[in-house]
């Protein structure tokens, strides 16, 4: 009797300290599995480096798709480049992107437009630059097209009535408007030619912002006397461009 | 087994107080024989309970020499004379003497568990005991919860349980009422006759004295010095 | 009788006078909870402050710095480094096989820019370190709150204090961290056809898995040596003649290990001699181990005291119950009771006293030190520091057990032999 309630409170002290020994961990986040390494590069221009934000690494719009569409185990590049023609992004840009080997790679080079003034050159030389970028198919590519230029509060400043609180004009007032419109469709003819021929989806920006034209919200893309999108405008490219390149890793070899 | 045959002779036993020595035997002589029935009567402070202490081991002599079948009681010392209660005596005390942390069957084993006896041995033996007293149904009781007889039973049983051969009965019926003590009594003689053990036993009761084989008178012998 | 008989019989007489013995426990626990208690605080105590010192690593760490020695070199705990100079995998085997070092970690880095969730904090400049993560705990790292990246992991960081700083948390709040998730840019210079440097990120995303603290390296952010090094890939091929400063040593630090405390010494002179500067807080650690092993002596005198007063309970309790149970005593005897088998019991009754006294007593002590644990981990916590964990040494348990229990067998010595003693004509009742 006496000798069963002396092992029990023995038991009863052993069970107390022994569950006090054991401590239990404060992992608060589990572990994530390494996924795909995706790699995503985004070749363009001052717009596509994020040039006219104030805060182009957080705000441009290939970090935002960067940051939206691909998961956290993705690498990304931005090697947009201002005032470059395709040549040069051909020299400068086209190598780095190859030896990064990218599943996802979005092409927005279209400062030819003012830079060289050649439409026709300029759809050979783009679908050059697609077929290299391919690697024989083991990257997606995805073009993107002109906006329209012709409300960018830098144009709007330089027409014979320029709005109320424009600032001077920057690219001398002899600048036409329709002249520099018609050089616009005709580049992204070019390169609706060069994506159908090379088979790659086009983001169709100029439609899109005429779009938010007719819908009244395509001023608030712009800020100041700029020629470039503000915050708002890249975000709104930046939305243009996810559904394709969702699609784009969808389809991925 | 047989009884052991009892010799004292010129023991003397003196107590010093604080009021002075004690002489409480002098010079004392007795022969008891192997199986012999002896009762022991005279005045309180005569010397009875000593004698039986002398005896029984649990006392040094002092003077004199007691021999307990064969074995001379002053030779035997610490264990030797631990061995000798535990395998030659019976104690049975007018106050019981039983362990009051201990029922009535662990009373008896106890007194099994200063040799080798296996537990088992114990058990069986104790359960033995019990049904020859007639306590067997307060078996796992106290002592606190036994009635004098009762207890008294239990204590005898103990005295039994290593087969003495010698039994010392100091006033065993002491604090019983009559019926009871009558009772203890010829429980007492019987189980000393069956086991034929020495029976020594001290009372003041003459009616209780002549059912032994024999009595001895104790007298007083107080000396102050 | 044997020692089963004598354990029941001592079970017995405790049963029979529970009142008494509960006390005498009592008293046995309260001074055995003290000790413990004392023992385990100051344990924790001592651990904690050790760790502070050792910044979580090993008291053995050294830390090697790209650096060549200053001039005080040895003399101080963490002198002033000199020159840079690069650790180069050679001079890592040149480390490794000094005789006094037991082990060695390599810490890489990069230069990141970095990008924290809130818009309201700029993408800031920071350095991004790597090291085998799978021997993170014996770096001089310790985990605030969350834990540290799993070894292989490309996705998820430990962020240092500079990043809570940086993005308004303080220490207290810097759970608010874990969870989120940072991009962390690393960056190369491409020739540029104008005069600036044209620098490029190579981005990635990692959740933030635990805040640290550690001075082991200067970055805010510590991921798996696999991240670092793709980001090192990337930043190495920047172009020679933009300017760009790049790390030129292959390794930003390294965490040695010496083969014990007393070989920290001659392990920071042999890396001396390799030409780089070390650190180490080994006369700091030397130093308060001294103060600490006074101040425990200190404590356990007070609970050895304490136990000491409960022993001389026990002893007066055994006293006790000998004078009372003389006629018992003389009983035992009586019936063929050795002197011995009645010490026995004696000293097992003492013995049974002791040893539930000191279970109880120890198991109280760790929840006495637990609570304070609480108590001085809720201030910690308030004040931005790690907290301690309390934990139940073995030795107190086993001391505080199995010495309370010979302790109280040494204060049941005198009754027991008292009782031994005892002479066997007690049986037959005062005359
Ligand atoms: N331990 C002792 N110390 C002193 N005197 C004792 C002691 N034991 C017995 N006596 C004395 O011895 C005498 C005989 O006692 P006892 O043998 O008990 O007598 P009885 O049993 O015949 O009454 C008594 O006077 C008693 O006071
Ligand atoms: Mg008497």
């Amino acid at each position: 009797m006496m000798r069963g309630r002396a092992v029990r409170l023995l038991a009863a002290t052993l069970v107390v300290i022994g569950s006090a020994c054991s401590r239990g961990s404060n992992a608060t986040v589990p572990p994530t599995r390494r996924g795909p390494n995706l790699t995503y590069v985004a070749i363009g221009n001052g717009e596509t480096a994020g040039n006219s934000v104030k805060n182009r690494i957080r705000s441009a719009w290939p970090q935002i798709v960067y940051r939206t569409v691909f998961p956290r185990s993705a690498i990304f590049v931005n090697l947009g480049q201002n005032s470059v023609t395709i040549d040069e992004a051909a020299a400068s840009q086209l190598p780095v992107a190859l030896s990064l080997a990218p599943d996802v790679v979005t092409v927005e080079l279209t400062d030819d437009t003012f830079l060289t003034r050649d439409a026709t050159g300029y759809q050979a030389k783009l679908e050059r630059f697609v077929q290299r970028l391919q690697r024989g198919g083991r990257t997606r590519v995805i073009l993107g097209n002109i906006p329209p230029g012709d409300r960018e509060p830098g144009v709007l400043a330089c027409t014979p009535n320029p709005p109320a609180g424009s600032g001077p004009c920057r690219i001398g007032s002899g600048f036409d408007i329709d002249a520099s419109n018609a050089r616009d469709a005709e580049f992204n003819q070019a390169i609706a030619a060069a994506a159908a021929a090379s088979a790659v989806p086009l983001v169709d920006l100029h439609a899109a912002f005429l779009r938010a034209r007719a819908a009244g919200n395509e001023d608030a893309f712009y800020a100041g006397n700029d020629f470039s999108p503000n915050e708002a405008g890249h975000a709104f490219i930046a939305r243009q461009f996810e559904p394709a390149v969702r699609a784009a890793l969808k389809s991925r070899p | 087994m047989a009884g052991v045959p009892i010799s004292v002779r010129d023991v003397s036993m003196r107590y010093s107080t604080r009021g002075g020595a004690v002489e409480v035997l002098a010079d004392f002589d007795l022969a008891v024989d192997a199986g012999e029935r002896l009762a022991i009567m005279g005045p309180s402070g005569a010397g009875k309970t000593t004698l039986l202490a002398l005896i029984g081991g649990l006392e040094a002599i002092q003077r004199g020499s007691i021999v307990v079948g064969g074995t001379d009681l002053a030779h035997l010392h610490g264990d030797a004379l631990a061995a000798y209660r535990y395998q030659t005596v019976g104690f049975v005390f007018q106050h019981f003497g039983l362990l009051g942390n201990l029922s009535a069957r662990e009373n008896i084993e106890l007194a099994m568990s200063f040799g080798g006896r296996s537990s088992r041995d114990r058990r069986a033996r104790a359960q033995l005991l019990l049904d020859a007293v007639g306590i067997a149904h307060r078996a796992d009781h106290r002592p606190a919860e036994l009635s004098g007889g009762e207890s008294q039973r239990v204590a005898l049983a103990r005295a039994l349980a290593n087969e003495p051969r010698l039994l010392l009965a100091d006033e065993p019926t002491g604090n019983l009422d009559g019926e009871t003590a009558e009772r203890v009594l010829e429980l007492l003689d019987r189980t000393a006759a069956d086991s034929g053990a020495t029976l020594l036993t001290v009372t003041h009761d003459p009616a209780v004295a002549r059912r032994f084989d024999r009595i001895i008178q104790l007298e007083p012998r107080v000396i102050a010095s | 009788m044997n020692w089963p008989d004598a354990f029941l019989a001592a079970l017995r007489s405790l049963d029979r006078r529970a009142g008494r013995a509960a006390l005498t426990v009592l008293a046995v626990a309260l001074a055995a909870a003290l000790l413990s208690a004392l023992l385990i605080v100051s344990t924790a105590a001592r651990t904690r402050v050790l760790d502070q010192l050792a910044k979580g690593g090993p008291l053995a760490g050294i830390q090697v710095a790209a650096a060549a020695p200053g001039p005080q070199a040895l003399d101080a705990d963490t002198p002033r480094p000199g020159r840079p100079r690069d650790i180069d995998a050679d001079a890592v085997r040149r480390i490794r096989a000094l005789r006094s070092v037991r082990s060695v970690v390599t810490l890489e880095s990069n230069p990141v820019l970095a990008v924290a969730p809130s818009a309201a904090i700029q993408p800031f400049q920071d350095t991004l370190a790597g090291l085998d993560l799978r021997r993170v705990r014996t770096l001089p790292i310790t985990v605030i709150v969350g834990r540290s990246p799993t070894p292989d992991s490309l996705t998820e960081v430990a962020v240092t204090e500079g990043y809570l700083r940086r993005v308004g948390l303080t220490r207290a709040t810097a759970a608010k961290a874990v969870g989120t998730e940072v991009e962390i840019g690393a960056p190369r210079s491409f020739p540029s056809s104008r005069d600036r440097i044209d620098v490029r990120g190579r981005w990635t995303r990692a959740e933030i898995v635990g805040v640290v603290a550690q001075q082991a390296i200067d970055a805010q952010f510590l991921g798996s040596r696999a991240m670092v090094r793709a980001a090192r890939a990337w930043t190495a091929q920047s172009d020679p003649d933009s300017g760009f400063e790049l790390p030129s040593s292959r390794y930003a630090g390294l965490f040695v290990v010496a083969d014990g405390l007393d070989r920290v010494g001659s392990a920071r002179a042999s890396i001396t001699r390799l030409g780089y500067s070390t650190s180490s807080p080994e006369n700091l650690i030397e130093t308060v181990r001294r103060y600490l092993r006074v101040v425990e002596i200190v404590l356990a005198g007070i609970g050895l005291i304490a136990l000491a007063i409960a022993a001389l309970g026990i002893t007066n309790a055994l006293l006790a119950a000998v004078r009372e149970r003389r006629r018992e005593i003389g009983v035992l005897k009586a019936i063929g009771a050795r002197d011995r088998d009645v010490r026995r019991i004696f000293l097992i009754e003492a013995g049974i006293t002791g040893l539930i006294g000191g279970l109880v007593g120890t198991v109280a002590g760790y929840g006495i030190a637990r609570i304070l644990g609480a108590v001085v981990n809720q201030y910690l916590v308030d004040q931005g520091l790690p907290g301690v964990g309390i934990g139940l040494p073995a030795l107190v348990v086993v001391g505080g057990v199995l010495g309370s229990a010979m302790l109280a067998v040494l204060a049941g010595i005198t009754p027991a032999q008292r009782a031994a003693r005892l002479p066997a004509r007690q049986a037959m009742g005062d005359a």
